[in-house]
């Protein structure tokens, strides 16, 4: 794939007319998937995509275009060359850019995951017949990914990476289930099913009567997914230059109002630790770690290039849309083993669902439980929990009422798949917090 | 833009029983003018199709945009090995013979095509519409921004289905910041909305070259007023509301696939189940909800779905009751229940599943004017911004960008970050008044999430404006 991408740059490169520079982002990728619902097949295939994301820049002037491709390097030079000749029209039409801003440093890198060809079909099998007698619902995902970037200053960057990720549920009954997840690079039938065992001991748990719980105050332990949530949510502009800069963060009470999180908190963007590119669509190379909260106080925003230009700021690296892409939480101090004892009486959440802001300049959110979610009493779990909405300021949670994290951190993979399966990736440990308000 | 020659198919060889193949072209223009400066315009060209097939009782797909005959054969041949797993142990039997044979075309109604306009006149149009955003320094964010979208589709069956489509689609939208004492409220165009199929003539009857001036000034007023008070009262909510009460509330939980379980891992469930349909009170008698993919330019308006099937406007709520399911022909088969044809893909690399398409709330008999005047304690609320609902579509929680107390049926004070919380179940039961066509609008989002893989697809809702009892109200911090 990387020769033809090289292929690709030289068609463009013989197009782009002296004078007019060229910055190229090629994202391509050989995926499989398979959905399952039943422990039964529901839906599967693969999918074959690659395109270029093509700028050209003629002195302060830029025109970008997505142009999908074929693979048939004589079509798709046809197609770049009706491509380019467009946006010359265009930037013949449009005024000088202020926040072009390019990197003209040429720094070429290459990034390849080395990783045995993964049979997504025999994976399915193996799926299928582990999972006969359960109630399994999820989605195997797996296959190549291809990410590229080229310019005018003869900068070459190259990423390949090669991961399944197969992400399911255990159901009981209506909403009672087990959520699980298994990505990584190599497959291990053995481990998928130590996993599913695991999750069929916790099924046992979830499939006793629900406990249905009054709106009000609780001390809750939040699980690593259910933190993931929170600060994905929290990650949709909170960090990013331009929302703090125009007051649209969440967390801009941290960062323009001098309100901390608990001193607990150090949030890094881990590009060298996660699976995401270390380019991004300017050609700029992203920091090993970048510290974005520091015991518990805004240190770090996410910058793109353009919001580099626009506040006078260096560039993070960061994509367009200034979301962290390896989001790492540090972790603290409490032993897993003990997270029923030091919670005490309240509620163990697993997963939670649907975060979304009551008032996003306050921080304050609201979301629901999900999955296999606890109430536990004197330490031990007494009954699955019905879902309850919660409603309350990230300042509470993750501020005054964060007791502690746990001493382990959990790696987990995005399973997103919107538009290309996503290489997002977070490491974050579970929160024991003393209270946390619900309301329905 | 790369199109689809029927005859590309000529010479591929498949041993499958059944087959369809869906070409999809797509051309996008994104114009954006934020703080008085152009942003660089962004284009899109995607195209590809997505071969379909079932073989032994199992089904396969192979997506690609390798549309010379060896591609094309590679997809059918790879379509079929997937076929041939899911043969192993598939959901259901799967058959062509669940699928009508239908040929046929659709175009959107549009009279000027906004993606042939000039491109420096449509910035300069964008540029003066957002300078009517700022009508105060506290306007701290403005931008214009337009979203140009053209769609060429072709499915074609091996048993003789062949349609075309060609969709046009715009979505405008004006957005205002506005900040002072630590405070920041956010007002929009109903927050992207607009989004329909439609030419630039849309421009002109929203009014975008002057409309901005109204929105500043209520970003303004809001910074101004006092949070929405937390008590239980009568809720009036404006039509681009109504778009987002109806989508996660009424939409989500009627779809079959969820009530079958495939969406268990990821969008959820539903409290709704198959034994519901033709007996369950999901509302009061004024309640009335069609499927209509007929209406004509909505967002989700088409003539035929992604497996071919055409499309018909259907009542699936009437008068309270529900009648029938959101899901096309191999969910209605496996559940038992009566469908629609709502089977779609966001894209060609995406296979299709069960979707909304146009999901409308039909007009009632009450102006304006009368709601409110009927109402002795309550609140207006208009445009979403905020969404949450639990897994099975029961307890929500949605938060709108503009308030107005409603006091002894006279609208008053603006309140700002206005939230409510309710149970599905018993939501649409307190449905008080309905409006009538004047209070209708027709409002889309082309960001409903659902699917393994995740899809993002476009969904058309046009409401009146309607009026609950006894909600829980509540404000910002």
């Amino acid at each position: 794939m990387k020769d033809y991408f090289k292929k690709i740059i030289n068609a463009i490169g013989s197009e782009v007319p002296t004078g007019v520079l060229f910055t190229c982002n090629f994202s391509a990728e050989e995926s499989e998937f398979c959905r399952f619902n039943r422990g039964s097949i529901r839906q599967s295939g693969s999918v074959l995509q690659q395109g270029v994301n093509l700028c050209l820049i003629k002195g302060n002037r830029q025109a970008k275009t997505y142009q999908a491709l074929s693979r048939n390097i004589e079509n798709d030079g046809k197609e770049l060359k009706r491509t380019i000749a467009s946006l010359m029209d265009q930037l013949s039409l449009i005024p000088d850019d202020p926040f072009l801003h390019i990197n003209e440093k040429v720094e070429s890198s290459e990034s390849i995951s080395a990783s045995k060809q993964l049979d997504l079909k025999k994976l399915c099998s193996d799926v299928i017949a582990s999972t006969e007698g359960k109630d399994f619902v999820g989605i195997l995902a797996g296959g190549q990914i291809y990410r590229g970037f080229a310019n005018s200053f003869g900068q070459l960057n190259w990423y390949q990476s090669g991961t399944f990720s197969l992400d399911w549920s255990l159901y009981v009954r209506d909403d009672k289930a087990v959520k699980q997840s298994y990505a990584g690079f190599e497959w291990d039938r053995s481990f998928f099913e130590k996993k599913l065992s695991q999750g069929m001991e916790q099924l046992e748990i979830v499939s006793k009567p629900p406990r249905t719980v009054k709106p009000g105050a609780y001390r809750c332990y939040l699980a690593p997914a259910a933190v993931q949530e929170l600060l994905e949510i929290i990650s949709w502009g909170g960090f990013g230059k331009k929302s703090i800069a125009t007051k649209n963060s969440s967390l801009i009470k941290l960062y323009d109002e001098g309100q901390s999180l608990s001193s607990k908190v150090k949030l890094v963007e881990n590009t060298k630790g996660g699976l995401a590119p270390n380019f991004d669509d300017c050609g700029f190379i992203k920091p090993d770690e970048l510290v974005l909260i520091d015991e518990g106080k805004a240190k770090g925003a996410l910058v793109s290039a353009r919001s580099a230009k626009e506040f006078d700021l260096a560039s993070t690296g960061a994509t367009s849309s200034e979301m962290p892409e390896a989001l790492w939480l540090t972790s603290g101090t409490l032993p897993s083993g003990e997270v029923l004892k030091r919670l005490g009486t309240g509620f163990y959440v697993n997963n939670l669902w649907y975060v979304n802001f009551s008032d996003r300049q306050s921080g304050r959110l609201t979301g629901m439980t999900r999955f296999a979610s606890f109430w536990v009493e004197d330490g031990k779990i007494a009954a699955p929990l019905n879902v309850m909405r919660f409603d309350d300021s990230i300042f509470n949670i993750l501020g005054d009422h964060l007791e502690a994290f746990t001493d382990e951190a959990e790696l987990m993979f995005s399973a997103d798949t919107y538009e290309q399966r996503s290489t997002t990736c977070f490491k974050l440990p579970g929160a024991l917090v003393s209270s946390i308000n619900f309301t329905l | 833009m790369v199109l689809f020659d029927r005859k590309s198919l000529d010479g591929i060889k498949t041993p499958a029983a059944y087959w369809n193949v869906r070409f999809q072209a797509r051309r996008d223009e994104s114009l954006e003018v934020r703080q008085g400066v152009v942003e660089p315009p962004t284009g899109s060209e995607d195209f590809g199709v997505m071969v379909t097939v079932f073989h032994k009782g199992g089904q396969g797909y192979c997506a690609t945009s390798d549309l010379s005959l060896s591609g094309l054969q590679a997809a059918f041949d790879e379509a079929l090995e997937w076929a041939k797993v899911s043969s192993q142990k598939s959901i259901t039997e799967f058959s062509g013979e669940l699928h009508s044979i239908y040929k046929g075309q659709y175009e959107s109604p549009y009279v000027i095509d906004w993606l042939t306009q000039n491109l420096s006149q449509k910035l300069e149009r964008l540029r003066a519409a957002s300078e009517t955003l700022r009508v105060d320094p506290r306007i701290v964010d403005w931008s214009a921004s337009c979203v140009g979208t053209l769609t060429e589709m072709m499915f074609v069956s091996s048993t003789g289905s062949e349609n075309l489509q060609t969709t046009r689609h715009l979505s405008p939208n004006l957005s205002a910041t506005a900040f002072e004492n630590n405070d920041t409220e956010v007002r929009s165009l109903h927050r992207s909305g607009i989004t329909r199929q439609v030419g630039a003539e849309l421009l002109d009857q929203i009014q975008l070259d002057t409309i901005g001036s109204t929105i500043g000034e209520e970003a303004i007023e809001l910074l101004l007023s006092p949070n929405c008070p937390t008590q239980k009262l009568d809720l009036l909510l404006d039509a681009d509301q109504m778009l987002l009460q109806i989508h996660e509330s009424i939409g989500h939980p009627i779809e079959l696939d969820r009530i079958l379980g495939d969406e268990r891992n990821y969008a959820g469930t539903s409290f709704v189940s198959k034994d519901m349909f033709g007996t369950y009170q999901y509302g009061s008698e004024l309640l009335n909800v069609s499927f209509d993919p007929t209406y004509s330019g909505e967002t989700a308006s088409y003539g035929f779905d992604d497996e071919g099937m055409k499309t018909e406007k259907t009542m699936l709520i009437e008068k309270g009751i529900l009648k029938r399911g959101l899901g096309g022909a191999l969910s209605s088969s496996r559940i038992g229940v009566d469908g629609v044809a709502c089977s779609r893909a966001c894209s060609w690399n995406r296979p299709p599943i069960d979707r909304m398409a146009n999901l409308n709330l039909e007009p009632g008999q009450s102006t304006m004017g009368e709601m409110i005047a009927n109402i002795e304690l309550g609140v207006l609320m208009k445009t979403n911004c905020s969404w949450s609902i639990d897994d099975s579509r029961n307890k929500f929680q949605f938060g709108c960008e503009y308030g107005r107390m409603i006091r002894n049926g006279e609208l008053k004070e603006v309140v700002r970050k206005p939230n409510y919380r309710g149970i599905s179940a018993d939501f649409w039961r307190d449905l008080k008044m309905v409006g009538n066509a004047s209070t209708m609008d027709a409002f889309g989002t082309p960001y409903c999430g659902k699917g393994e893989p995740n899809q993002a697809i476009n969904v058309g809702h046009a409401s009146p404006a309607c009026v609950f009892s006894n909600v829980q109200v509540f404000g910002g911090e």
